[in-house]
């Protein structure tokens, strides 16, 4: 039996429609505000008030950036309100970056790609001081994955 | 099937990067999650370990919870309203007495709840009324 072209024609039409369909409806599906891998992370210690945010490469951005936020009094469960005014950052087996002030106060560092291998959280050390004081010295790993 | 079954999960923890992932660890505190697995927006850990030194203050408790942020800025609550909490706080057993190592086991962003948590907090409450406490991002 020979299908006419306008046959095939249809038939092509009507099942690009049901893909798009069924796409909508697979993605409506989900939930708009969710947590996803591969999203910024940050950790905030509340003793201190200081966050810690970890944006991983993107489009434009070939670096990860790791920013230190003074968070100020409002954090709950806070105990000592000091402003961080310096930190280091050592990540294994590759060395060692200074954090630079910028104009907001954060306090910011460009980690190279070839430092964080993909699917690997590496060991990662964070220091970060305010004046000569420690207000923490402590690793944060989960914050690269 | 079963070898294939235990492969796909080999492989979805070798994918993750961590059977034991270090979520903040300070001079005399550690805290550790371990088995943790990521099932789109579900994400789930078989035990987070509280640990402090020995020369450190043992812990009196320890809790979990998670919640969703209702503003634009992650870790805390701008308008000093509390977060929506969609898994409780849970507590590690510590059998009533101080100690250095207690853990919380089968933790989630889920719970009872009908939606995914985006934030947790852990809190390590000492007996002189210290608390450490700290949150993050899932």
């Amino acid at each position: 039996m020979k299908l006419s072209h306008s046959f095939l024609l249809r038939v092509s039409f009507i099942a690009a429609i049901l893909g798009c369909v069924f796409a909508w409806a697979l993605s409506a599906q989900e939930p708009a505000d969710t947590p996803r891998p591969h999203a910024p992370r940050w950790l905030t210690v509340h003793e201190y008030g200081i966050q810690v945010h970890v944006e991983p490469p993107s489009v434009g951005q070939r670096n990860w950036l790791l920013t230190v936020r003074d968070l100020g009094p409002q954090v709950p469960h806070l105990r000592v309100d000091l402003a961080p005014t310096a930190a280091q950052l050592q990540v294994a087996g590759k060395g060692r970056l200074h954090l630079q002030v910028q104009a907001n106060g954060d306090l910011q560092v460009a980690v190279p790609p070839s430092w964080v291998f993909a699917h690997a959280a590496p060991q990662v050390q964070l220091l970060v001081q305010s004046q000569s004081a420690s207000l923490l010295n402590c690793k944060i790993q989960s914050l690269f994955l | 099937m079963m070898l294939r079954n235990n492969t796909v999960l080999l492989l979805l923890a070798t994918l993750l990067g961590a059977c034991k992932l270090t979520i903040v660890k300070t001079d005399c505190l550690e805290v550790v999650a371990s088995e943790i697995s990521r099932d789109g927006v579900l994400v789930s850990a078989e035990a987070v370990r509280f640990r402090t030194g020995e020369d450190c203050k043992p812990m009196k408790a320890v809790s979990y919870r998670a919640f969703r942020e209702r503003n634009g800025v992650p870790g805390f609550q701008l308008d000093g309203n509390p977060p929506d909490v969609l898994v409780s706080q849970i507590f590690g057993d510590s059998g009533g007495q101080p100690t250095h190592e207690v853990a919380i086991s089968s933790v989630d962003n889920h719970g009872q709840s009908t939606s995914y948590a985006d934030s947790w907090e852990v809190s390590v409450e000492y007996p002189d009324g210290d608390r450490s406490v700290f949150s993050g991002n899932f």
